[in-house]
């Protein structure tokens, strides 16, 4: 299967086949090429492995072709918490610092760029690194870097608009949008005045004919060039500190393991156990974790030699995955994703960016060995109304092995709790109808009630 | 100065809401934004260059010899 995954740069354009990552390079990208192949901070970040290795299969005068290290699962950054969106942009003006030393510099700043390999970003644009002028002090993609990292970021920090709206639109949050958020004395606040404030007011009084102020703008000295420009990415990297997500976050879900859980410490041993002993089980090299909270079951499996993808429709737990993911170096990718509206797919023709069903499902390549639905699958019934078979259907579409099911009975006080008085609607969802639905997708390898519980945990091997 | 910058500021933050038609440049606010940063930075950098040159002309001996800094790298 062959599809276009980026073509917006007249430089090159990268197509994916097979799983395989291709980069076609034209003319027009060969210097920016050179530029990327011969950087000090290029190869030391590559060392680092929070650069996209490369391997040149082709080249002749006018063109060149490449194959890029794929990136398992690749995810966008409207998907991503806060902390990642943050960690993303720390990369990018640390390569920008780093190429500055060398009079090179990046020519696009989008979080676009990067990628997310478990916990850890790639930047993956090779073709974005160019040859600078070095008697232009200034960067043009500056203010790009502040539309599609800082804004989103301060919107998501300070007015809790989720990264999935600000960032659905490729562009990011322009100044004047965000400007309209702000009361008038909010305006002049330090951290809003230069980056929102300041460019509407000029924007706004500017001649929208007169291209000039893009232009190159040389100065004579070299010297002064270079410590305007190196100033300049400093300021953007205080913009980006000011709203770095600081600390856990809290939400309605962060404290759900710690203080709202729904087991005693011996029910929560037992079904830690059952995890434990699937996980032994399957040995998988993937697994899902569907409804993660916090994390605690995706750094069992990542514990267990798994690559993990953790998906939760709340930022604040998505958020704390990554946390203790990048602290304890785990293999884990904490997407913000609610299952029952995952992410579309989206960009020109809807194939720029494909669908997470569309990267989750194992018909199209992708799938996991194990499916873990822990405690969600209630939610999903009665907060978000999916019938029963179509969520066994679903799990049974991303697992190619085994989906771990944790069934909450409708007498279980959580699923009382959500279901809001709706009590007749759900009087049936017991666990014998769980597997009734469950066989049409899977046999079941083991089950175990927990003991105390409404709640039944199922090993389920996909037909 | 620094009154007559804070009054102009308060004027623009009062000021009438933003344009909400025709087509309004998306990237030029900001431009036009680090284009003032930059020259002041600009002008940051000749008075450290100038206070520097100053503060290194005012240590320079009398008579003849070098600075520290070029008889070091003599030997």
């Amino acid at each position: 299967m062959t599809r276009g995954a980026s073509f917006r740069d007249p430089g090159g354009r990268v197509v994916i086949r097979d799983g395989r990552v291709f980069r076609e390079v034209a003319s027009p990208g060969l210097a920016c090429l050179d530029a990327a192949l011969n950087s000090p901070a290029v190869r030391a970040q590559i060392e680092r492995r929070r650069f996209v290795r490369t391997e040149i299969l082709a080249r002749d005068a006018s063109s060149a072709t490449l194959e890029h290290e794929a990136i398992p699962f690749p995810s966008f950054p409207y998907e991503w918490p806060p902390e990642m969106l943050y960690e993303a942009g720390a990369l990018t003006v640390e390569l920008a610092l780093a190429l500055a030393e060398e009079g090179r510099g990046l020519k696009d700043a989008t979080p676009f760029n990067v990628l997310y390999r478990g916990a850890t970003p790639v930047f993956v644009d090779l073709l974005s690194v160019e040859q600078r002028d070095p008697r232009d002090p200034l960067w043009l993609a500056r203010a790009q870097f502040i539309r599609t990292f800082v804004l989103p970021l301060a919107a998501e920090i300070d007015f809790g608009i989720p990264l999935a709206q600000s960032l659905i639109q490729r562009d990011g949050i322009e100044p004047e949008a965000f400007y309209r958020l702000l009361w008038p004395a909010a305006r002049l606040r330090p951290k809003y005045l230069p980056l929102v404030s300041m460019p509407a007011w000029l924007g706004a009084r500017k001649n929208p004919d007169d291209a000039s102020i893009y232009r190159p703008h040389q100065v004579d000295d070299v010297e002064k060039s270079a410590y305007i420009f190196r100033r300049g990415l400093l300021a953007v990297r205080k913009a980006l500190d000011h709203f770095a997500p600081g600390g856990r976050r809290v939400s309605r879900w962060s404290d759900y393991m710690a203080a709202d859980c729904s087991y005693t410490p011996d029910q929560f041993s037992e079904k830690e156990a059952f995890v434990a002993e699937a996980l032994r089980e399957a040995s998988p090299r993937r697994v899902l974790d569907v409804g993660a909270n916090t994390g605690h079951f995706s750094r069992m499996a990542a514990r267990a030699g798994a690559s993990v993808v953790a998906i939760d429709g709340d930022s604040a737990v998505a958020g704390e995955i990554w946390r203790q993911a990048a602290a304890e170096k785990l293999d884990i990718l904490p997407l913000v994703v609610n299952l029952a509206q995952p992410t579309p797919p989206t960009g020109w023709r809807n194939l720029e960016c494909p669908s997470f069903l569309d990267r989750a499902s194992s018909s199209t390549g992708g799938g996991f060995d194990v499916v873990l639905m822990l405690a969600v699958v209630h939610h999903m019934l009665a907060t978000e109304r999916i019938p029963l078979p179509e969520i066994v259907d679903l799990a049974g579409d991303m697992t190619t092995r085994f989906a771990l099911i944790e069934f909450v009975d409708c007498d279980d006080p959580m699923f009382r709790r959500l279901s809001r008085g709706r009590d007749e609607l759900y009087s049936h969802f017991h666990a014998d109808l769980f597997e009734q639905c469950a066989a049409a997708r899977f046999d079941v390898v083991r089950k175990r009630a927990i003991t105390g519980s409404k709640r039944t945990l199922y090993l389920l091997r996909k037909k | 100065m620094a009154f007559t910058a804070l009054i102009a500021i308060v004027i623009f933050a009062l000021a009438p809401p933003l344009r909400a038609q025709g087509y309004v440049d998306p990237g030029a606010g900001a431009m036009l934004w680090q284009i003032l940063a930059a020259a002041f930075v600009g002008g940051v950098f000749l008075f450290r260059k100038f206070i520097l040159r100053w503060f290194r002309g005012s240590k320079t001996p009398r008579s003849g010899g070098d600075t520290v800094e070029n008889s070091q790298s003599d030997k």
